[in-house]
């Protein structure tokens, strides 16, 4: 949606955009490949302008809401340049467009993932977006978009986290005593307690920012970085505070660690945060 | 490694390629335990490894034992986990168990057409298992139990339980020992945890109505529960270590494969400076685990345990485990994420590695006591 308000004509907005914010129609967004996950320019789907149309083949991996998806925002390569890169809208059910078996993941279980193939698939080129070779671009802005805004979920799942522990602290005897009076334990919950709000005041700030038009790919790439992290550490010390408990599914806490290390992966991987960040702090440095 | 040892882990490691290997991805979603494979293990002769000889064991050292276990935790860390549960059953038996008993009991749990399981873990009774509440009132020929047991790693499978059951007052003082068959009556088997790894071990409850216990069937004497279940610790402690060497290194070994065959901007991503610190720092903290599982085994074969060096041993092999899993899954990236590769898999078994045979908090405390005691021996 985010992409599609930002890069789409009138006319594409007036079409897709009323259906997917009420929430009768899922989308979806197509950009990795099987060979090309954190080398996403690299990409090899193709789209071969014919008459009025384009036709696209190849295939896109990882491709969240694939199975319930109404519409698919789709990357693919124009030309020959590394940027040449555009991006269509194609409609479920267009020839040529099918879907695979859902994947079946560590985590994120309620949310499904799954591959979208493309054999001569012909789309209009009223559904092209923007001009052929925009497509890099609106890709790098709405994937800052991304990094900041699911790192909110790892936000979330740490404090729930935080506070389950709380919680059970207060309930759980050992030894005569509630777990909250060890000093390990008041360690664990203190620490959890400074990781998640140094999250939090991180993750707020960048927001704000945002929100003012103050775009800074380092920000959110750091953002990324560092939240779905803390929150995978939190978690793990989580499960640890309840012992047995923690590792069954009567509390939500392995469950909701299994769901957060998508999130360092998903989106961007850390090695690739890191990649990006470095590139653009020692741009000068590597000139000599 | 000798090369006894050699040729024991590359037999062992082909049977586990090819009756173990290829049942884990399905296995582990179904949550389905094989008898089969159990016993092909046992067949293998590693069910009893340190057990003597003339109750059916192999007679090998605990070097031996955490080689074994560290081969099999390469391919399926439950199976390795079960072998290692019922392997601190059989030290139980022969450590603490009367000539009857030993012979009754052990050949076929040394033999591994048997297994066996330890219940001390209760409700409220984890980390202070001093506290459990079943209990074993004296009657006519034996004891009655009444209790329910929590957390019990192979409930439902085993046939022999040693089970801790209160006979006298408050405290590990009052904590008597007892060998419980499967098909007792009053002894019946709870709900079966729904858990985040170890999925094809299963974890139950066991609940106990009026089960009678024959006067036999007491390990040792009244209230004696407690040496029973503290002697095998530091042994249960290496035996979890290893496992965790095993876990750690099978995804050590699948991070390589993966990074020297997977291309990302035109080159294997073995080849970015990031991933080969990564994979080095993996591959000490593994190796680094590994030594320390040696030198804690060894002073079990020398008949002096050190606990220091066995807590120490489950702490750090544990985290290196679960810290080389979840950068394996990284390594991988969103194919690390799926069951397609084994490492998510590996990463959600580590986990409680951290967990049982003493939390890993619990470690620290045994290591903190042990270094005041060396300090006040010195002193």
């Amino acid at each position: 949606m985010n992409n599609l308000n930002n890069n789409g004509s009138q006319e594409q907005k007036s079409k897709y955009l009323p259906k997917l914010i009420s929430g009768e129609h899922v989308g979806c967004m197509g950009m990795s490949e099987p060979e090309y996950g954190s080398d996403a320019v690299g990409m090899q789907t193709k789209a071969v302008k014919v008459g009025q149309e384009y036709e696209i083949t190849g295939n896109k991996m990882w491709i969240t809401n694939a199975q319930y998806a109404d519409v698919a925002y789709v990357y693919t390569r124009t030309g020959t340049g590394k940027k040449d890169l555009t991006t269509f809208i194609v409609e479920k059910g267009t020839p040529g467009f099918t879907v695979s078996k859902e994947i079946h993941k560590m985590g994120m279980r309620s949310s499904p993932t799954g591959e979208l193939s493309f054999q001569k698939c012909r789309v209009p080129e009223a559904n092209r977006v923007g001009k052929e070779g925009d497509s890099v671009i609106h890709m790098m802005k709405n994937l800052e978009i991304e990094r900041i805004t699911i790192s909110g979920i790892s936000l979330g799942i740490a404090q729930a986290c935080l506070d389950q522990c709380i919680k059970y602290a207060g309930e759980r005897k050992q030894f005569g005593k509630t777990l909250a009076n060890y000093q390990l334990i008041q360690k664990m919950i203190a620490e959890m307690y400074a990781e998640t709000e140094a999250m939090r005041r991180m993750l707020y700030t960048v927001c704000y920012e945002y929100d003012q038009g103050n775009r800074s790919n380092n920000l959110a790439s750091a953002v990324k970085l560092q939240l779905p992290k803390m929150a995978t550490k939190i978690a793990l010390d989580a499960i640890q505070l309840h012992g047995g408990y923690g590792y069954s599914r009567e509390f939500p806490l392995e469950r909701m660690m299994r769901d957060n290390k998508l999130n360092e992966i998903g989106a961007g991987t850390n090695e690739v945060m890191i990649m990006i960040i470095a590139k653009n702090l020692l741009n000068e440095a590597l000139k000599h | 490694m000798n090369d006894f040892q050699k040729e024991l882990c590359s037999n062992l490691a082909k049977f586990c390629q090819d009756s173990i290997e290829p049942h884990m991805e399905h296995d582990d979603a179904d949550g389905k335990f094989r008898m089969e494979i159990f016993q092909g293990l046992g067949e293998y002769g590693v069910a009893g490894v340190t057990q003597a000889e003339e109750f059916g064991g192999a007679g090998l050292t605990y070097i031996d034992y955490a080689l074994v276990l560290e081969e099999i935790a390469k391919y399926s860390v439950p199976y390795a986990v079960t072998i290692s549960v019922s392997s601190m059953v059989q030290s139980i038996l022969s450590s603490y168990g009367n000539q009857a008993q030993k012979e009754k009991y052990l050949p076929a749990l040394t033999s591994g057409q048997e297994i066996g399981a330890f219940a001390l873990s209760e409700s409220h009774a984890g980390s202070d298992a001093a506290s459990l509440k079943t209990t074993a009132k004296k009657v006519d020929g034996g004891y009655m139990l009444n209790g329910t047991k929590m957390w019990i790693t192979s409930g439902g499978i085993a046939k022999t339980y040693i089970v801790m059951a209160r006979t006298g007052g408050e405290g590990a003082k009052g904590v008597s020992a007892f060998i419980v068959r499967d098909g007792a009556k009053g002894f019946t088997f709870g709900k079966a945890e729904k858990k985040m790894g170890w999925k094809t071990s299963p974890t139950r409850e066991l609940v106990f109505e009026n089960c009678f216990v024959p006067q036999e069937d007491m390990l040792l004497e009244e209230g004696k529960g407690f040496t029973v279940a503290m002697g095998g610790l530091d042994r249960g402690r290496v035996a979890i270590a290893a496992i965790g060497v095993g876990c750690a290194q099978r995804a050590l070994d699948e991070s390589i494969k993966y990074s020297l065959t997977r291309e990302q901007f035109k080159q294997p991503i073995f080849d970015f400076q990031g991933l080969q610190f990564m994979l080095a720092d993996m591959a000490l903290e593994t190796e680094a685990s590994r030594l320390l599982v040696h030198a804690a085994a060894q002073s079990i074969d020398d008949n002096k345990p050190n606990s220091k060096l066995c807590s120490m041993a489950k702490l750090k092999a544990t985290d290196t485990a679960m810290k080389v899993t979840t950068d394996a899954v990284q390594v991988l990236g969103g194919v690390g994420y799926t069951s397609e590769y084994p490492v998510e898999r590996f990463m959600r078994d580590a986990k409680v590695l951290q967990i049982v045979e003493g939390t890993n908090q619990i470690q620290r405390v045994v290591i903190a006591r042990q270094l005041k005691k060396e300090y006040e021996q010195h002193a």
